[in-house]
């Protein structure tokens, strides 16, 4: 029996069980592993990436989509050393699941994907969501309050059991302090439960700590369980907050070695966070300073001070991502300037500066037309006027390191209402590239964009309906500038190459050049056919269970926005979703719909209508049960062309499953399972037929309060028409906490086996000298395998971290 | 006082009709916690004398608070809602329990009082003063009650009908970012929160649960006297 026949097998009987993959190992060059925090329906969503090679790495991209939208949004990662990091907004986390993968942009201008062939054949990842539970709201922890910091002499506990089920049992609940069971010393009165910090019997240590409440049925069984993070903190420090100036801080230095195929590079960074308020005034700073920041590269230093007044008013300078309606500018790295003024009837948001650096070209290495490698996307011809010397020698290409434009952007939108149930908003966007004598850089263009939208909402927003639209206008060269008046009077007249009146063309240039500059190069506004307009609208309806969402969008093969170019063009159609709770927001159904066409401006040979039908099934029961979530995703793209060398006609299949349970048996034990298989078939000339299987196992053990272990195996095959591509990924390892608590090791191997094979060590020391400074070790040793029988080398990772908090 | 009595029944009468004739909670039955206590706060309970009163307290319907100067006291109602008493302000707490619910109708003689309201169903969130009863839709504001009984109230997000309980009675929507005058002559002025600094720096300070506050030590030799206290805000 094949491996391939013995895992789908395996991974059949296995599809009732389950998973939630916090950490995801495949095989990558430039990625050595994913991690994301629980996804919780409204929660942020953090993304850590790990990269390997990072000096190569120029920029990370999350691509993600969340449950019911039409395409994925790209978000460009903060990259700092060889982490990226990305927080998705809790709107983006939606039940039932959100997918991603990750881009990564290289030095020599390619791109490489994980999964590792997303862009091809293998589906995106999935991350299942859990909703909340209507029960959260029967337990209400008063007392103390979450997330804060309660000296000793404040603490109490308080529980509100107000709007408690008439089956609960409230003499029977129960609450702990960490894992300590404090409820004998609690006061039970009717709806409230007290327990005075001043008790004797209380036994607490400093330190951020978990409270639970776990509240019973008339049968004893649990009903539900909730908790909630504190900081009990000294008197001494208690007093040091009440001063009126309140501030917290931390310091990393970060040293690293990467000897990567052969090639060693050093990285030092330095990261430095400040935070501070007084009264209603916040002043947040934090500054990131690398060895990587060169010139020649788009920025990797990050510096970003921000001021607040209390919810009405914030403005920062330096690095920062401004979102402004989709259309017009989101997910856009800017150096400058932000504002917003927030007073709910008028509000004004602002953002000026730099969204590219200006970066000079350069010539890595020169070719003869007979040596010049084909297919690479760095080669260019050289220009014989500006590199005679070079041509003269006989060189006719080169490998060169592209360089940018300096390209600037200011954006204003103001708005009139609070968007609680009515907000109207106008959108104005400028962006323009600088004009600088660049080599091998692109042509500086130009681009305006104008919008407008509006949310209207009641019955607290379960009736809620958003619109938007933009206008953008670009300008492809302004490299020359404007025209003149007098290259208007050569051009334009009776008898010359245009017949319209110059005057009128010079009136023209008047009304348009303020806003962008006016020249052959502009972008002409179509007013029949659109090509340059964008819109949506969508309505939502939330009532009895039941979340309703439409969509129409409409984006025409023109538009365009240099505050966000990750839009997807020449596209138009319906987005429908039906998502339905039951039992108490434990079991989802949901049904989508989605069907676009391209082709708006009719600049194709033929119209391709993508249609794709989503279908779900989840079911999260919180206790005794594994959590499932089923899926099936159908793609269907098919075009009107009569060629058949043009004609697209595939459909593909995907079925996904992710089941996750968290059970003691003996040792606190949590099992997830990932399995998808995804079929797609190419009816078209090409038949690029592609099936593709991947199942993931993982399970992490509990085996005491200072030991973890954790084992993971993940089997993914690809066949793409008569070539297959399989492996297994094995992980085992661990974490021990050890001397007093003092130092925590952590260790894993991953051996790689099939048609990609590698082994991954690596451990990590951390430790914690006191509260306010720690320092953490890291190694990791891959033993690459030869490819294509060319040995290559091993790679070694090593680095120091320490890190020092200020309170 | 007179005066004072009469929309003291109308406050209790107006809960028990809006709570649905819901029965009353037990005199001693808790309806709210004292979260924060900061210098000179004291609670009268029915038929006892005022009393100082500590953090953690479980708070009845019918009980009375009073804050002192530079004093602060922080109630969180048994649902999560929020009352922050500021100095010098006297105000009564009536709540109504039925169904997993509870209405609340605090009576604020005087004082400042910010607010944030986690309303559930059909319950209500009043305050009543002296010239005035406001059925709270939003989410969080703050009142001022002058010795006159003239109140300013204004909204952070949501809304409130207010309707004035002397001379012209006149009725009012106040929406998030507005705020509203009523004296004893009834009418009611209703303006944007930019027209009065006073009243944007307490909205300001209103989600603000861990307030400035200052400390006197004083020193003696059996042992420290600790004096917290509220700074300017």
């Amino acid at each position: 029996m094949s491996l391939y026949t013995s895992l789908t097998r395996f991974s059949l009987i296995l599809v009732f069980l389950t998973l939630t993959s916090s950490s995801i190992a495949q095989l990558s060059p430039y990625i050595a592993e994913v991690r994301t925090g629980a996804a919780v329906e409204g929660d942020v969503l953090r993304f850590e990436v790990e990269l390997i090679k990072a000096d190569n790495v120029n920029a990370v991209f999350l691509f993600y989509k969340p449950y019911g939208e039409i395409q994925f949004t790209e978000a460009e990662m903060d990259k700092r050393g060889n982490l990226a990091e990305y927080t998705l907004s809790g709107e983006d986390v939606r039940v039932p699941y959100l997918e991603y993968y990750i881009g990564v942009n290289l030095e020599d201008g390619s791109s490489s994907y994980y999964p590792v062939q997303v862009n091809v054949s293998e589906p995106p990842l999935q991350i299942a969501v859990s909703a909340r539970s209507a029960k959260d709201a029967e337990v209400v922890i008063l007392a103390p309050e979450k997330n804060t910091s309660v000296p000793r002499s404040e603490f109490f506990i308080s529980v509100s059991l107000l709007r408690a089920s008439d089956n609960i049992d409230r003499s029977k609940t129960k609450i702990f302090i960490g894992e300590q069971d404090v409820t004998s010393l609690a006061l039970f009165a009717d709806d409230l439960i007290m327990l005075s910090g001043e008790n004797p019997d209380l036994k607490m240590d400093e330190g951020t700590t978990t409270i639970r409440v776990e509240i019973y049925d008339n049968s004893g069984k649990l009903y539900h369980s909730v908790s909630s993070d504190y900081q009990l903190i000294s008197e001494s420090l208690a007093e040091e907050r009440r001063d009126q100036y309140e501030y917290r801080g931390d310091v990393t230095a970060e040293s690293r070695s990467e000897d990567v195929q052969g090639k060693s590079t050093w990285y030092n960074n330095l990261r430095v966070n400040y935070e501070s308020k007084y009264k209603i005034f916040e002043l947040n700073a934090n500054a990131y300073i690398t060895s990587e920041e060169e010139d020649t590269r788009q920025p990797y230093n990050r510096y970003f001070a921000e001021f607040r007044a209390g919810n009405w008013v914030k403005l920062s300078a330096g690095d920062a991502t401004p979102r402004f309606p989709s259309l017009i500018m989101t997910g856009k790295r800017v150096r400058g300037f932000n504002g917003i003024l927030e007073l709910g009837f008028f509000n004004l948001q602002a953002a000026f500066g730099e969204i590219n650096r200006g970066i000079q070209g350069r010539i890595d290495t020169l070719y003869t037309a007979a040596n010049s490698p084909f297919g690479r996307s760095d080669i260019v011809a050289l220009d014989s006027a500006k590199y005679t010397s070079e041509y003269n020698a006989g060189y006719r290409n080169a490998s060169v390191t592209f360089g940018s434009n300096t390209r600037s952007v200011l954006a204003v939108r103001p708005s009139f209402g609070s968007g609680e149930n009515f907000q109207w908003g106008l959108s104005y966007l400028h962006s323009k590239d600088d004009f600088e004598d660049i080599a091998f850089g692109g042509i500086p263009q130009e681009n305006v964009v104008a919008g407008t939208d509006l949310t209207i909402a009641f019955d607290e927003q379960r009736f809620l309906f958003n619109a938007q639209v933009a206008l953008s206008v670009k300008n492809s060269d302004i490299s020359n500038g404007e025209l003149s008046d007098s290259q208007i009077d050569t051009l334009f007249g009776p008898g010359k190459s245009f017949s319209q009146d110059p005057k009128t063309i010079k009136d023209l240039k008047n009304l348009i050049g303020s806003f962008i500059t006016f020249n052959q190069y502009i972008e002409p506004l179509n007013i029949e056919e659109l090509p340059n307009y964008a819109a949506e609208a969508t309505l939502s309806l939330n009532y009895f269970d039941n979340y309703f969402r439409g969509q129409y969008i409409y984006r025409g093969n023109d538009f365009q926005s240099f505050g966000n170019t990750f839009v997807r063009t020449d596209v138009a159609g319906i987005n429908i979703n039906d998502r339905l709770r039951l039992l108490d927001n434990t079991l989802f159904l949901a049904v989508g719909f989605e069907s676009l066409n391209d082709n708006l401006q009719k600049t194709k040979f033929a119209t391709t209508t993508f249609n794709t039908l989503n279908t779900s099934v989840s079911y999260f029961p919180r206790f005794d049960f594994p959590s499932i979530l089923v899926s099936y995703t159908q793609n269907e793209n098919t075009n009107d062309a009569t060629d058949p060398n043009i004609v697209i006609n595939d459909v593909t299949n995907r079925i996904g499953t992710q089941l996750s349970y968290d059970f003691r048996w003996q040792y606190r034990t949590q099992v997830s399972l990932g399995y998808s298989i995804s079929v797609r078939d190419d009816k078209s000339i090409s038949d690029f037929d592609v099936d593709n299987s991947s199942l993931n196992l993982s399970s992490n053990t509990n085996w005491a309060p200072a030991l973890v272990s954790n084992v993971n195996v993940s089997y993914n095959n690809t066949k793409i028409q008569t070539s297959e591509l399989s492996y297994v990924t094995l992980t085992v390892g661990g974490r021990y906490y050890m001397l007093d608590n003092k130092l925590l090791v952590t260790g894993s191997v991953n051996p790689s086996f099939g048609d990609f094979e590698r082994t991954a060590l690596d451990l990590f020391g951390t430790y914690y000298f006191n509260n306010y400074l720690y320092a953490q070790a890291q190694l990791r040793y891959i033993v690459n395998s030869s490819q294509n029988s060319i040995s290559v080398p091993n790679d070694f990772i090593s680095g120091i971290m320490i890190r020092y908090n200020l309170y | 006082m007179k005066k004072i009595l009469t929309i003291l029944l109308a406050a209790l009468f107006s809960i028990t009709v809006s709570a649905g004739g819901g029965e009353n909670p037990p005199a001693d039955s808790p309806v709210a916690i004292m979260m924060k206590v900061v210098k000179d706060v004291t609670l009268k309970k029915a038929e006892a004398d005022w009393s100082s009163v500590k953090i953690g307290a479980a708070l009845s319907t019918n009980d009375e608070i009073k804050t002192g100067s530079q004093s602060l006291a922080l109630i969180k109602f048994t649902d999560n809602s929020i009352l922050r008493v500021r100095e010098n302000s006297t105000l009564k707490i009536y709540a109504d329990k039925a169904n997993k619910e509870i209405s609340k109708n605090t009576y604020v003689d005087k004082g400042k009082v910010g607010f944030e309201v986690k309303r559930q169903g059909n319950e209500e969130f009043k305050f009543t003063t002296p010239t005035m009863v406001a059925s709270i839709r939003g989410t969080d504001g703050v009142i001022d009650v002058d010795g006159d009984g003239n109140t300013t109230f204004g909204l952070s997000s949501g809304s409130a009908n207010i309707e004035a309980t002397q001379g012209n009675k006149g009725q009012g929507t106040v929406t998030s970012g507005f705020f509203v005058t009523v004296g004893n002559d009834g009418n009611i002025n209703i303006q944007p929160v930019s027209n009065n600094p006073n009243v944007q720096n307490l909205l300001n300070n209103n989600n603000n649960n861990t307030p400035q506050t200052k400390k006197l030590i004083i020193k003696t030799n059996i042992g420290d006297i600790i004096i917290e206290y509220v700074g300017d805000y």
